[in-house]
This record gives structure tokens, C-alpha cells and sequence, in this order.
């Protein structure tokens, strides 16, 4: 075993350079001392690592475990490692003590290093049990200020032990590097008398390797208690730590080891972390041994406050035990701490770098709480909006329970389909039928062309006529009630359709338009009855020419119907136009008007006979052969019944008439 | 012949949902009908009675006033005769239909003439204080561009069919104003109600 210092100095130019470019991979590796974004980009990654690492070392326990033990993984394995980083530093303080004081030195590290033992087997112990671990953690947290407050009293004491704590675990580490993970986990899983003995192995193991892969401070370790022998300390040393280093030394080597090993390159920057150590450890011991102690106790300060977390009631109460050795150490740097004035940045940057990594740990902490809790929050929302939307109405879901449980007793589907088709069917039928029927209906045509208005306008402008007769007959006496009872029966005598059917045959012969002109030519008022003759002739026409052929037996008859409703609505309308174009005339002839009135009426009569008469002839004619005779009959009396129906509107019509012809006599 | 135009051009826009050029004018009485349904979805078939505008017809025209439940009063916005001639119109309505209470809508029509430039001769602000003064309903309406035509009649007619509903209008003999519809075959427009609103306008 070579001496560590021998070794140091041999290549102590070599690592000086060494030092630098590590200085500047940390810095690239950590950021330290930078405030940007950057940081939080890259920090968590270092975060997920150390918990796989500690995942698995609790044999997958904390896939079940709540999101604060989690963190409390998180938390402690990230100090953790910001422990192991800030090796070098321990080691500065740990030699500086040696230099000064060997003894104490040598007893510190052991005491040290199994206070922080100790807190992280209860660690792991916690992380198995969820609940008492989230206690903790929640205890340990509020504790800290306290502590913290503790630590700035105690400063050294702090320091001391840290620096300790981390040369324990610095070799511990290297061994790692040289045993697989497997070992130790099979070592975890061990009982702990097992435990125990493949910890003497390993500590066989760690003597035998130490010397060609450990650092030189683990050497230094191990020659500092070879060597030295410290006398005040060393009963003390044997008595409580030794024991409890040996028992609890594994677990935090698993911890380290598991989450660091899977990385290539967190060993080697370990075992760089170490030189670094030495390396400043020289460049210290060249400037100064008080100035070294000084600033490390600086540096070590930030650190100890971000390690608050690593803290824990066992140490607490390692403390009492160590109070004493602790408060020797205390005394001692107080006196290097002033007798030197603080002026090496090297320590602060390294402080700092502790302090952002501890920053980085509590934001990522506080992120991923967030994360996780508002995702379990909405969550929760929405399964109970969707309880409420569901139940909204329907307490219980007793609805849709019925709705559910019920399908069966309710008919199928296609059935319903199926009545509800022929249901649609019977209404289209129903209605097609009725469309028909009402396009054949005589009555309803009638009034599509206004024909019932003009027939009750008409009747309105009558009995008005019949009112101012009745009142000018009231009026008068005597031989002029009696001379104008005459002149009205006189009209109503001149008025007498009577028998007009003889001239049929001869007016026939004539143009309809003509006779129209003709007859109505002595009524002295403005009015055409074209619409009439169009409707005449257009019927003619129909039936006239080749392609009525076509139509067929039904469209005979509709026309038929259409025919005579259209051309009785428009001789409703021409008679109602005729009645007030007479009321309003200045001049009347009422002998004039009721011939030509007569002989209107006669004309409108006979064309409605002619229209009935061509479709009757024309369905009788063409189809024979088509439909049986009672259908063809049953059409034929329709026809001459609707016809005879409109022949008797337009002698009613007339009838209308005459008080109009009266009120122009009197 | 101009009053006619506007008249009858109005109830063929919402007879036949078009703005026609009428070449003859009314003699007497022109008749237009429609379906139209109220709020409570009872379809209405309004029988319209157009009336001729010209003095010589008045004697006729007022014949027809009795059987009408309702009247729209119809005025030029571009012309201020026709608007001072609105009262007179309204008193001969009231007159003849008594002792039934008509519906009446003041209509402002020809309105798109405003619209092209011509000076407006009756403001909106002027009818509509008449018509609150009278307790009738007031539009103002383009035929040619069908602006508030429906709005005309369907204000109508769902006054109309409110009182019937509260028994002020009831079928009764001797007034047509209110008739049951015509039954017909099918039994389609079988509890159609008939209203009849008399058009009446100044001259």
C-alpha cells in the first residue's frame, strides 16, 4: 500500500491540468453555477436515473408507493449524489484535518459516516412503508430550518461530517465500479447475518482492489487509521462505530452503485472526482493548510444546508453521541477559520453549484407534484361530472337501470320498423286518395278559382239590392207602392230563363266569342268574358286533335271535372263583375240588361251541357274495350251530375241578379 | 290606378310570393286566398277581399266591409294623401263591421321607392304614432321586394286567431267574418277557420 501523499505528489502536475479540464466537464456536466433554463433541461435526467437506482435497489416497492415517497426517493438519491460529487471537497477537509489533526480525523470519519449510514437505511426502510415514509419526510422537511439554523452554529461540525461521510463513500463506490450490481443485490436480499459476512468479504475484497482502481483518499482512508493510530479517538472509534459501518455500509453503496453504475461514465467521472480531490487537496496543502480548511468549511456549509433532507431523527441522536468529538473538531476550525481570510473561488463555485443542484431538486420536485396531483385532480373531475351528467334527472339511474334491464321485454327493432312502415303506407295511400278525390271534386275547383267568393260577394251585393228596395217600397203608398210592386215583377217576369233550350241547336253553330259579344252587347258596360271562351275552346281543342288518345280513362274524367268547376268559378266571377258594373252604371236599361243577362245564362248553360257532353262522348267512345261498362256509367252520371251542379250555380247566379236589374228599374 | 296597383300588388306578393305588374284594374272586388299558420300551428286560410280603390266602386266596396273580421289599412309612403285618408277608411271599416270590432294593420307600403331616392313623404315615426293612437298594428312594406309583406298579414292573422281564442270572434249565423273551413272530401283543411280581412285603402 502506497501512501496517498507519495502518489499525490508523484503526479501532482498531472492532475492539476487534470483538475482543470474535470472543473470544466462538471461545469459542461452540471452547469454550475448557471441560472438558465438549460439547467432545469438537463438536471431531472440526473433525477430519473436516481430513482430507477433506488427503485430498484427497493425491489420495485416504490411502484406502489404515493407520489411524496417518490419524491423523498428523488430528493435523497439527488443529495446523495450531490454528496458523492462533492467528494473532492471532503476530501480537502479530511486531509487538512489529517494534516492538522490525524487523530480526531480518523475517529470523525467513522463516526461521521455512520450517522449518515444510518439515515439511509432508514431511508430504505421508509421507502418500504409508504405511509411512515411520507411522515418522515413531511417531519424531516419541517425540521430542516431548525436544522439548518443548527448547522449555522455549528458549521464545522457540519463539515466534518460530511467530508467524512463522503470518504466512506468514495471507496465504497469504486468497489462498485469492480463488483457488478448483481452482488449487491443478491447482498440485498441476503438476510443480515449473510449480509454481514459478504461485508467482510467486501471488505476483503475492498483492501485487496483498493489499491489498484480506488483513489488515493481511500487509501488514505485506510492508511490514516493503519498508520496513524489516533490515541484519544480511538477507544471511542471501536466502541460505536465499527459495528454499525460494517451493517450499515451496504446499503447506501447499493444505492449509489445501482443508480450510478448504469452510466459508464458516472464512474469514471467519480473516480475524476476523486482526483480532483487530491489534486486540490495539494494545490490546499501548497497554499495552505488553514486557507484550505477555511474555504472548505466555506463551501461545505452551502452544502450542508442543501443536504438537509439526508438529515434525519437517527442522526439527530448520533449526534449526542458524537457532541463531544463533534465539538472538538468545531473548536479546532474556528481557530484555522481565523487565522486565514477566505479568498479561493474554487470552494464557492463548488458551493454554488450545490445549492443550484439542491434549487433544481425542490423546482423538479415541486414540478412533477404538481404534474402528477393535477392529473389525479382532473381526473377525478371528469369521473365526477361524468357521475353527475349520468345521474342528472335520473337519481339512482334508475331510469337507465330500467332502460337497461328492460331491452328484453321490448319488442324488436325490425318489427317496429315494420309497423311503422305499413302505418306510413296507409297515410301515404290515405293521402293520395284524397288528393285525388279532391282534385275530382267538383266543389273544391269551384272555390280554387274564387268561384264560391264571387257567388257570395254576389249574394252580398243582392240582398244589399233587396234591402234598398224593401226600403224604398216602405217608403211609399198607395198607387206608387202599387205601380213599383209592378215594375218589379215586370223585371222578374222579363227574367224567366224559361225555354231557351230550343235555340241550342242553332247557336251552337256559332262561335262562342261571337255569341258572347252579341248577347252582351246591349249591358252597355266594359267586360269581356275571354277567360270563358279560352276555356271553351281549349277544351275543344283537347279533344279535337290525336294526342287526347293518349290520356287516360281516369284523366278523361278529371278533365271533365276540371273543365266544368273552372268555367262555372269564372261565370260566377263574370256575373258577380257583371252585377257591379251595373250597380255602379249612371244610365240604366233594365229591359236591355235582363235580356242579355237571359241570354248570357243561356249561353254559360248550354257550354257547360257542351263541355259534360264531348268527355262523356269521348270516354263512352274510347274505353270500351278498357274498363267494364258500370265503371265507364258510374263516370258518365258523375260528369252529367257535376254538370247539371254547375248549370244550376249559374242560374242561381242569375237569380243574384235580378234585384240588381230591379234596383236600375225603380 | 296607382292606389290599385299597390294594393293589389301586395296581396299577389303574398298570394303567390311574387311582385307582379297588375294590367286591369280591380272592378268591384278581387278575390286571393292563403294558408297561413298561427304560433300555436292551426293554419288559417285568409280569404282576401281586394278591394277596388276608385270612388265610383264605393258603394260596392263598403257592401263588403260586413263579413270581414279584419282590414288592412294601406297608405303610400310617398304620397301624404293617401296617409290623411287612412281615417276615413278606418271609420268605414268600423262602421260596416259593427258590431263586430275588426283587426286592423296600418301598412306603409312601396316602400322601396324610399329606398330608390323618393322623397318619403309619411315618417315611420308619424304612422307609428297614429297606429298607437288607434291601437292597431303598424309595417311598412315593399311589394317588390316583398320587405314585411308576410310580417303584414301574419300580424293579422294571429291577432285574428287570438281572438278568437279569448271568444271575441265566434262563428255566428248572419256574419261571415268567421267561418268554419270548407269540409272538404279528404278532411284535409276540415278545422280550417276563415277570416276574412277586408284590404281597404284611401284614394
Amino acid at each position: 500500500m502506497a501512501t496517498s501523499e507519495s502518489d499525490d505528489f508523484e503526479s501532482a502536475d498531472e492532475e492539476l491540468n487534470a483538475r482543470t479540464e474535470q472543473t470544466n466537464k462538471c461545469k459542461k456536466y452540471t452547469s454550475i453555477g448557471s441560472d438558465s433554463d438549460d439547467d432545469l433541461d438537463y438536471i431531472p435526467v440526473q433525477y430519473n436515473n436516481a430513482v430507477r437506482g433506488s427503485n430498484k435497489e427497493e425491489h420495485k416497492i416504490s411502484s406502489y408507493r404515493k407520489n411524496n415517497s417518490i419524491y423523498k426517493v428523488n430528493d435523497l438519491a439527488a443529495d446523495i449524489k450531490a454528496e458523492s460529487k462533492s467528494v473532492s471537497d471532503f476530501k480537502i477537509s479530511q486531509n487538512n484535518i489529517e494534516i492538522t489533526k490525524n487523530k480526531e480525523k480518523s475517529n470523525n470519519i467513522n463516526l461521521n459516516s455512520k450517522i449518515i449510514l444510518e439515515c439511509e437505511n432508514n431511508f430504505c426502510q421508509s421507502n418500504k412503508d409508504s405511509n411512515t415514509n411520507k411522515l418522515k419526510v413531511i417531519s424531516i422537511q419541517q425540521d430542516r430550518p431548525q436544522r439548518q439554523q443548527k448547522i449555522r452554529e455549528t458549521q464545522l461540525l457540519g463539515v466534518m461530517k460530511i467530508g467524512t461521510d463522503k470518504i466512506d463513500k468514495l471507496p465504497d463506490l469504486e468497489i462498485t465500479s469492480k463488483t457488478t450490481s448483481r452482488e449487491f443485490n443478491k447482498s440485498k436480499l441476503m438476510n443480515e447475518s449473510s449480509m454481514k459476512s459478504y461485508e467482510n468479504k467486501l471488505k476483503n475484497k475492498m483492501k485487496n482492489e483498493a489499491p489498484v482502481n480506488v483513489p488515493e483518499e481511500l487509501m488514505s482512508n485506510l492508511k490514516f487509521k493503519d498508520i496513524f493510530h489516533p490515541d484519544g479517538w480511538e477507544s471511542l472509534k471501536n466502541d460505536i462505530e465499527i459495528p454499525d459501518l460494517s451493517d450499515d455500509v451496504y446499503h447506501p453503496i447499493d444505492k449509489l452503485s445501482s443508480s450510478n453504475i448504469e452510466q459508464d461514465n458516472s464512474n469514471v467521472s467519480w473516480s475524476k472526482w476523486g482526483n480532483w480531490g487530491m489534486t486540490s487537496l495539494f494545490n490546499t496543502a501548497t497554499v495552505g493548510v488553514s486557507t484550505l480548511t477555511s474555504h472548505v468549511s466555506h463551501g461545505l456549509s452551502f452544502l450542508e444546508e442543501t443536504m438537509g433532507v439526508t438529515d434525519h431523527i437517527n442522526l439527530v441522536k448520533s449526534k449526542n453521541h458524537l457532541k463531544e468529538k463533534l465539538q472538538f473538531n468545531e473548536e479546532k476550525t474556528e481557530e484555522l477559520k481565523e487565522n486565514v481570510p477566505s479568498t479561493l473561488t474554487s470552494s464557492f463555485v463548488f458551493g454554488n453549484f450545490v445549492s443550484s443542484v439542491s434549487s433544481i431538486t425542490k423546482l423538479v420536485e415541486s414540478t412533477s407534484t404538481k404534474v402528477i396531483s393535477s392529473g389525479l385532480d382532473t381526473l377525478e373531475t371528469i369521473g365526477k361530472k361524468t357521475m353527475e351528467v349520468l345521474q342528472e334527472g335520473d337519481p339512482g339511474f334508475k331510469k337507465k337501470r330500467a332502460l337497461f334491464l328492460n331491452d328484453n321485454e321490448k319488442p324488436i327493432l325490425s318489427q317496429i320498423l315494420e309497423e311503422a312502415k305499413e302505418k306510413t303506407d296507409i297515410e301515404e295511400k290515405s293521402v293520395e286518395e284524397q288528393r285525388l278525390t279532391t282534385k275530382n271534386h267538383f266543389e273544391s275547383i269551384f272555390e280554387d278559382y274564387q268561384g264560391l267568393m264571387h257567388l257570395e260577394a254576389l249574394e252580398i251585393l243582392s240582398k244589399q239590392c233587396n234591402m234598398k228596395i224593401q226600403q224604398q217600397l216602405i217608403n211609399l203608398d198607395g198607387s206608387e207602392l202599387t205601380s213599383m210592386q209592378e215594375t218589379l215583377d215586370e223585371v222578374k217576369d222579363l227574367c224567366d230563363l224559361g225555354d231557351e233550350e230550343d235555340e241550342n241547336d242553332e247557336q251552337d253553330k256559332k262561335d262562342l266569342k261571337e255569341k258572347l259579344q252579341v248577347a252582351c252587347k246591349d249591358l252597355d258596360i266594359s267586360i269581356t268574358y275571354d277567360k270563358l271562351v279560352d276555356i271553351s275552346n281549349d277544351v275543344k281543342l283537347k279533344f279535337s286533335q290525336e294526342n287526347s288518345k293518349n290520356m287516360l280513362f281516369r284523366e278523361v274524367f278529371q278533365e271533365a271535372i276540371l273543365s266544368l268547376a273552372k268555367f262555372t268559378g269564372y261565370s260566377i266571377e263574370r256575373f258577380h263583375k257583371t252585377a257591379e258594373l251595373l250597380l255602379i252604371k249612371k244610365h240604366r236599361s233594365t229591359v236591355n240588361e235582363a235580356d242579355c243577362l237571359i241570354q248570357l245564362t243561356n249561353i254559360l248553360s248550354s257550354q257547360i251541357c257542351f263541355i259534360a257532353n264531348i268527355h262523356c262522348y269521348y270516354l263512352s267512345n274510347n274505353y270500351k274495350n278498357e274498363t267494364n261498362k258500370n265503371n265507364i256509367q258510374a263516370v258518365l252520371n258523375k260528369i252529367s251530375l257535376e254538370a247539371t251542379n254547375a248549370s244550376s250555380y249559374i242560374q242561381e247566379a242569375f237569380k243574384l241578379l235580378i234585384p240588381i236589374l230591379q234596383v236600375g228599374a225603380i | 290606378m296607382e292606389n290599385r296597383h299597390r294594393r293589389s300588388s301586395l296581396l299577389k306578393y303574398f298570394t303567390d310570393g311574387k311582385f307582379a305588374e297588375l294590367s286591369d284594374p280591380t272592378v268591384g272586388v278581387d278575390f286571393f286566398a292563403r294558408l297561413i299558420e298561427v304560433k300555436d300551428g292551426t293554419r288559417i286560410k285568409l280569404q282576401l277581399w281586394d278591394t277596388a280603390g276608385q270612388e265610383r266602386f264605393r258603394s260596392i266596396t263598403k257592401s263588403y266591409y260586413r263579413n270581414s273580421v279584419g282590414a288592412l289599412l294601406v297608405y303610400d309612403v310617398c304620397n301624404r294623401t293617401s296617409f290623411e285618408h287612412i281615417p276615413r277608411w278606418m271609420m268605414e271599416a268600423r262602421r260596416h263591421i259593427e258590431p263586430h270590432r275588426p283587426v286592423f294593420c296600418l301598412v306603409g307600403c312601396k316602400l322601396d321607392l324610399v329606398m330608390n331616392g323618393c322623397r318619403r313623404e309619411v315618417s315611420q315615426e308619424e304612422a307609428r304614432a297614429f297606429a298607437e293612437q288607434y291601437g292597431v298594428h303598424h309595417v311598412e312594406t315593399s311589394a317588390r321586394t316583398g320587405y314585411n309583406v308576410e310580417d303584414a298579414f301574419r300580424t293579422v292573422t294571429q291577432e285574428v286567431y287570438n281572438r278568437i281564442q279569448n271568444g271575441e270572434y265566434k262563428v255566428e249565423d248572419g256574419w261571415d267574418g268567421i267561418k268554419t273551413g270548407f269540409a272538404r272530401p279528404g278532411g284535409l283543411d276540415f278545422n280550417l277557420v276563415e277570416a276574412e280581412p277586408t284590404k281597404s285603402s284611401c284614394c
